[in-house]
């Protein structure tokens, strides 16, 4: 459905990417993670059909977004990073005239179900909306003629907690209903509860992909282990783990390499109990981004 | 061409092209309103006699204030009118696609399915068709202007030239904004390009060894006491401006959909 192969777009000044390699599934919902400045924008923008790639191929449908911006914008919605609305007319004028660019694509009815859900009122000018409005009324005009595929840049950056919750049920909703979704992001509960599986990028470079689930499998392992009687377990530390006592008879420890060495040392002591600590995909994240950076220097 | 794209960019200037087109018959009508005292007062006419014809030519004022046409041409169309349109096709151009640019609104309407060729020339087309609504608002006013002060006598065919002139000067002016806009998104160049022509038009009339820089300026054809007594431009001139404004902005759109666009 989306192919990226070595794409890559530099600036003559910093940043920009490299060599990027990716294949998006049709029905996937893909999220896109990475600091700020690590190129996730140029990445979209290259999908979008805004700026030319330097090297590499970039095709959504077959169709590449630069040759062919006019038929592939028929089938994508796109919500651009920092949104920037047409300050000089009313939300229901702007809807209205994305509506007339679109014909002959109906997006009246979807347009209002989107309205509905986000409990946007559209008839004030733009220039005195709020940004959490504006930003509600940018999601409406970007998905309002119920695209196959969706291209969301930080979509809930200006949304209260509620409608970012009213924002993940309906990015679930609408891949149930079949849609490719490519979402760049922050947050990672959003990435949590929405993608099947993410893409790490890191100056410019896609330096990791995998499905979530692998992803936290995968991930440090951490472990709260109790004994019979009080020990300093720090005695068990090694190079591929890390101890923290919590009190004189528990601690947690983090498993950096393989969990059998954990096992080996915890069977000469007296474990009453071992607890696997979940971690959530920002913690994930973080630490995979750590080593990355360790490996680096 | 898709009607929408135009109809955008007509949104986007009509209510500065209402503003100038109020402005622009609201003086016109004043200026016939007080035509008939001044056609018949011969201390306008010895003063004007008296002032230095390097600076009457310099100021665009003909002396010939017998004729309703001829006295606007001096009054009106020589420096105001062609000011006017200087500065509305500069600013609204920027309007349409230099501010769009930056502010990054530009996004959306590129993300709908318009390729960026045709919204470049929608807005050059937006432009012209407002360009042609300031002209009709100016001539109307004119007419209305003679009708109501001046017993109705005009001369028609020197009225129609002035405005002719004028709305093709004003396209071309347009034409190359959209290119520079197209390129670069700022304000400055269009507006900076159209003052050097005015200038070198100035200085070739003023001086006879420097003439030949009104003839590299697009206003050279633009002599408005001339055009009122009758010597309009040739025919070459005429499809020069209309075939140089559709180049331009041909040329344009080519140039915008080759350009990155960071929005």
């Amino acid at each position: 459905m989306i192919n990226l192969e070595r794409l890559t777009k530099t600036f003559s000044g910093q940043g920009g990417i490299r060599d990027i390699t990716l294949s998006i599934n049709e029905g996937e919902v893909f999220g896109y993670l990475g600091p700020n400045g690590a190129g996730k924008s140029t990445t979209i923008r290259c999908l979008i059909g805004l700026l030319k790639p330097e090297r590499g191929t970039v095709a959504i449908h077959g169709l590449d977004p630069w040759q062919n911006p006019k038929t592939l914008h028929q089938l994508v919605g796109y919500l651009p990073g920092e949104v920037a609305l047409p300050d000089n007319m009313t939300g229901s004028q702007f809807l209205g005239w994305m509506r007339r660019l679109r014909e002959p694509a109906n997006g009246g009815l979807y347009a209002g179900r989107l309205l509905d859900r986000f409990d946007l009122k559209p008839e004030s000018m733009i220039s005195t909306m709020s940004k959490g409005t504006r930003q509600k009324l940018a999601l409406v005009a970007a998905f309002a003629h119920d695209p196959p595929i969706m291209i969301l840049d930080e979509p809930t950056s200006g949304l209260d907690p509620v409608m970012q919750q009213t924002f993940i049920q309906w990015i679930r909703e609408e891949n149930s209903r079949g849609k490719t979704i490519f979402l760049s992001t922050h947050q990672f509960t959003e990435v949590e509860r929405t993608c099947h599986r993410i893409g790490i990028l890191k100056q410019g470079s896609l330096s990791l992909v995998d499905s979530v689930d692998h992803l936290r499998q995968k991930s440090r392992q951490v472990f709260e282990v109790t004994l019979g009687e009080p020990r300093d377990l720090r005695s068990i530390g090694g190079a591929d783990l890390d101890v923290a006592m919590v009190n004189d008879r528990t601690a947690t420890i983090t498993v950096n390499g393989p969990v059998t060495h954990l096992i080996q040392q915890l069977a000469t002591l007296p474990v009453i109990s071992v607890r696997e600590i979940t971690q959530d995909l920002e913690q994930a994240f973080m630490g995979i981004y750590q080593q990355d950076e360790e490996g680096t220097e | 061409m898709k009607a929408s794209v135009i109809s955008l960019g007509w949104h986007t200037i009509k209510k500065a092209t209402y503003g100038y087109s109020v402005g622009i018959a609201a003086y016109i009508l004043f200026l016939a309103w007080v035509y008939p005292s001044i056609s018949t007062n011969p201390a306008v006419t010895r003063l004007l006699s008296s002032l230095p014809p390097a600076l009457l030519k310099l100021a665009g004022i003909s002396s010939n204030f017998s004729t309703y046409t001829g006295y606007l041409s001096s009054e009106f169309y020589s420096v105001i009118d062609i000011w006017i349109i200087m500065w509305f096709v500069t600013m609204e151009a920027m309007a349409l696609v230099g501010t769009p640019r930056q502010n990054h609104s530009l996004q959306w309407w590129l993300s709908s399915p318009i390729s960026r060729s045709t919204w470049m020339l929608g807005q050059f087309l937006a432009l012209a068709l407002a360009l042609v609504f300031l002209t009709g608002a100016t001539m109307a006013s004119e007419i209305l202007g003679a009708w109501w002060f001046n017993g109705g006598h005009l001369n028609w065919s020197g009225m129609i030239w002035l405005n002719v002139v004028a709305l093709l000067i004003g396209l071309l002016i347009a034409g190359y904004s959209m290119v520079f806009l197209a390129w670069l998104p700022k304000v400055t160049w269009p507006l900076t390009v159209t003052l050097i022509f005015y200038a070198m038009n100035l200085v070739g009339g003023m001086t006879p060894h420097l003439g030949f820089l009104s003839n590299l300026s697009i206003f050279g054809v633009y002599q408005p006491s001339l055009i009122a007594e009758g010597a309009v431009p040739t025919l070459t001139a005429i499809l020069g401006f209309i075939l140089g404004s559709a180049i331009l902005a041909w040329f344009s759109s080519a140039v915008f959909a080759r350009q990155d666009l960071a929005l």
